[in-house]
């Protein structure tokens, strides 16, 4: 068993298409992790000055310029528009406009003697036209990443063990190997290829940050990510979230449990559409009976989206939801977007997701255990 | 010895196979013929532990049969594209536990014998069906079972390459192995068997010695060569003919009609080879 295992684990990942996906991968996750260098060259933040405090156009003056490379560069249209060009990382539209709001302060204030200015409080509201989303975008972009995987990972069990149902190529094997030794090699088999796509993509990951660690301590691109609300706190490096994560026991275990949830649940969803697989006698049946599951499985997308959207993950409805199995896999990584979940609520949940995932193991087992090959 | 009692196997269109007994011996080579549907692959996947049985026992030298006690043949094509010949070899090898340097042995072995040593290196996607088949035959014995069963080795092979196959077979029946091969032509197969049965919707005959059988049959075959349009049917004697593609099939139920018939196609410079033998008939 363990020489099949091998040989299909070394076919699967010992191939020139995985070298393509895995480099194309790690581009995609270095372009990520320096992104707010890419935006921040085409960004521009526009100032709209109050057009009756225009005539300060002096104030502009304030502004030191030295040459192309400078991290902010500014330009003035008049009679009241200020184009700002922040080559920077770190630096945010409310920062520009109170550098300029203090230079025009400091402009008119100097228009008074010494003694004056310390009596006088100069108020000015400039309006500033961005383009940031108001809305929160961390739990779409969770629904969506956990989607996606599930979409990626469900139907490899099922079309492995088909492909070699209808080549003949299972014959040769079951001659080899007991049913139940080839059903669990499988299933080992797609675990493992979960933990080896984790593993590669979690250095692809943490490849790109150090390099970005070496730049800035990604100090820009947290702010950035801030900025444009898809992290819910500020960080001013990524060691310090690493001391956050470190010191905060319950949210590194929420974060282990919301993990487990969803290896169990995509597991499941494995398990499920083999189940239904098995009864397609020609690869052309396969399609027709996999559809109702890519049905439910976009359903529950979408229902995600709306629950989000609707009780924004602190109400009545997470607390339930996240012990109804193959839906929890969803949830309980959504919920630690926004709340902390009780390791107890998380522990049950997980308990509740297993012994769904045990019956379908059963159930998917004697359904390839009793057919004909 | 191989001994199988009552083994039945029903599918839901009522096909399958009934109350199964037979018993064979080390050194012999049981013969399974039997027509299309009429169940031999059924019996064959059973026996290789494919599939489950609804009922009946198989016993090698009185134990229970188990997995590693055999090696099987599919009657399809059922061998990883992919892979090259030796690569697919060494898959079963490994999966059976048998060490690297015997399994390099024996594929040298089995390349000889069965002429394969160009199949080993190349991608197997690229080989003909006979060159597929001597790979997955190599890989099914690869660990030296005892009971080999094979469904359909000489299934789209060609004259040479039936004749490696037929050499191979005798080779592992001097070796001591229980051999089943089925066909649903028992010309293809009489030439290696030792004992012969035959299966039809699902029942199997008592099996008879191939010798036996002979001796009963009064039909005798002569093969013509390099005559696909019998040219020679209106000669004496001649109860049937028939072809398979440039060789005729001549056949007689009067042994010196058919050697005297010989003797006159031989005249003929065209003809490469004739071969007289008497026919196995089905009981």
């Amino acid at each position: 068993m363990i020489s099949y295992l091998l040989f299909s684990i070394k076919r699967r990942w010992f191939s020139f298409g995985s070298l393509i996906i895995f480099s194309l991968g790690f581009f995609i996750t270095l372009a990520l992790v320096f992104m707010d260098m890419w935006f921040l060259q085409n960004q521009v933040i526009t100032i709209q000055w109050p057009p009756h405090l225009s005539t300060h156009l002096e104030a502009y003056e304030y502004f030191e310029f030295t040459d192309n490379d400078a991290m902010i560069n500014i330009s003035f249209t008049p009679p009241s528009q200020y184009t700002v060009y922040p080559h920077t990382t770190n630096v945010s539209s409310e920062t520009l406009t109170s550098l300029i709001t203090y230079a025009h302060q400091r402009y008119a204030l100097e228009q008074f003697d010494t003694e004056t200015q310390n009596q006088i409080v100069v108020m000015l509201e400039p309006m500033i036209e961005t383009s940031q989303s108001t809305s929160s975008v961390l739990p779409i972009m969770i629904i969506s990443f956990l989607y996606f995987t599930l979409l990626g990972f469900s139907s490899n069990l099922s079309s492995d063990i088909l492909s070699e149902k209808h080549s003949q190529a299972l014959l040769m094997i079951l001659s080899t190997l007991k049913r139940r030794e080839y059903f669990l090699m499988k299933v080992y088999q797609s675990w493992i290829n979960i933990f080896i796509q984790s593993v590669l993509v979690s250095s692809s990951i943490l490849l790109a940050i150090l390099l970005r660690v070496n730049m800035d301590q990604g100090k820009g691109l947290l702010s950035f990510l801030y900025e444009q609300q898809w992290i819910p706190l500020r960080f001013e490096s990524f060691s310090q979230i690493i001391r956050i994560l470190t010191d905060n026991t319950q949210f590194s275990l929420s974060i282990v449990f919301a993990g487990i949830s969803f290896v169990i649940g995509l597991m499941t969803c494995m398990l499920f559409l083999l189940w239904m697989s098995l009864k397609a006698q020609r690869s052309e049946e396969l399609a027709s009976i996999q559809t109702p599951y890519y049905i439910l499985i976009v359903l529950m997308y979408y229902v995600s989206l709306w629950i989000n959207e609707l009780q924004g993950f602190s109400q009545s409805v997470s607390s339930w939801i996240i012990h109804v199995p193959i839906l929890s896999m969803i949830f309980h990584p959504l919920q630690l977007a926004t709340s902390s979940v009780p390791i107890q609520i998380s522990v049950l949940s997980i308990l509740i997701a297993l012994s769904l995932l045990i019956f379908i193991l059963k159930g998917s087992y004697n359904a390839f255990k009793t057919q004909s090959i | 010895m191989l001994k199988v009692k009552q083994l039945s196997k029903k599918f839901k269109n009522q096909k399958g196979i009934h109350q199964i007994s037979f018993e064979c011996y080390p050194s012999e080579v049981m013969g399974i013929i039997g027509d299309n549907g009429s169940g031999k692959s059924t019996l064959l996947k059973s026996l290789a532990l494919i599939n489950q049985v609804d009922q009946g026992v198989i016993e090698l030298f009185n134990k229970e049969l188990c997995l590693n006690d055999i090696g099987f043949l599919p009657e399809h094509k059922a061998i990883i594209e992919d892979l090259s010949g030796r690569e697919f070899i060494e898959l079963f090898g490994r999966m059976r536990l048998v060490e690297d340097l015997i399994l390099e042995e024996t594929i040298k072995d089995f390349a000889i014998a069965l002429n394969a040593h160009e199949c080993l290196d190349v991608k197997i996607k690229t080989l003909s069906k006979g060159n597929k088949q001597k790979i997955q035959v190599m890989a099914a014995c690869i660990s030296k079972p005892v009971l080999i069963i094979l469904d359909e080795p000489f299934s789209g092979l060609d004259e040479q390459n039936s004749t490696h196959m037929k050499n191979f077979i005798l080779e592992l029946k001097k070796n001591n192995h229980i051999i089943l091969v089925s066909s649903h032509r028992v010309e293809d197969v009489e030439q290696v068997c030792d004992t012969l049965c035959w299966i039809k919707e699902g029942r199997l005959s008592e099996k008879q010695s191939v010798h036996y059988l002979k001796e009963q049959s009064s039909t005798i075959h002569v093969k013509v060569s390099l005559d696909p349009f019998q040219q020679f049917k209106e000669e004496k004697g001649i109860v049937d003919v028939f072809h398979e593609g440039h060789v005729s099939i001549y056949t007689f139920e009067q042994a010196n009609l058919a050697h005297q018939f010989m003797r006159h196609v031989l005249k003929h410079r065209s003809i490469q080879t004739v071969s007289i033998h008497n026919q196995v008939c089905l009981p």
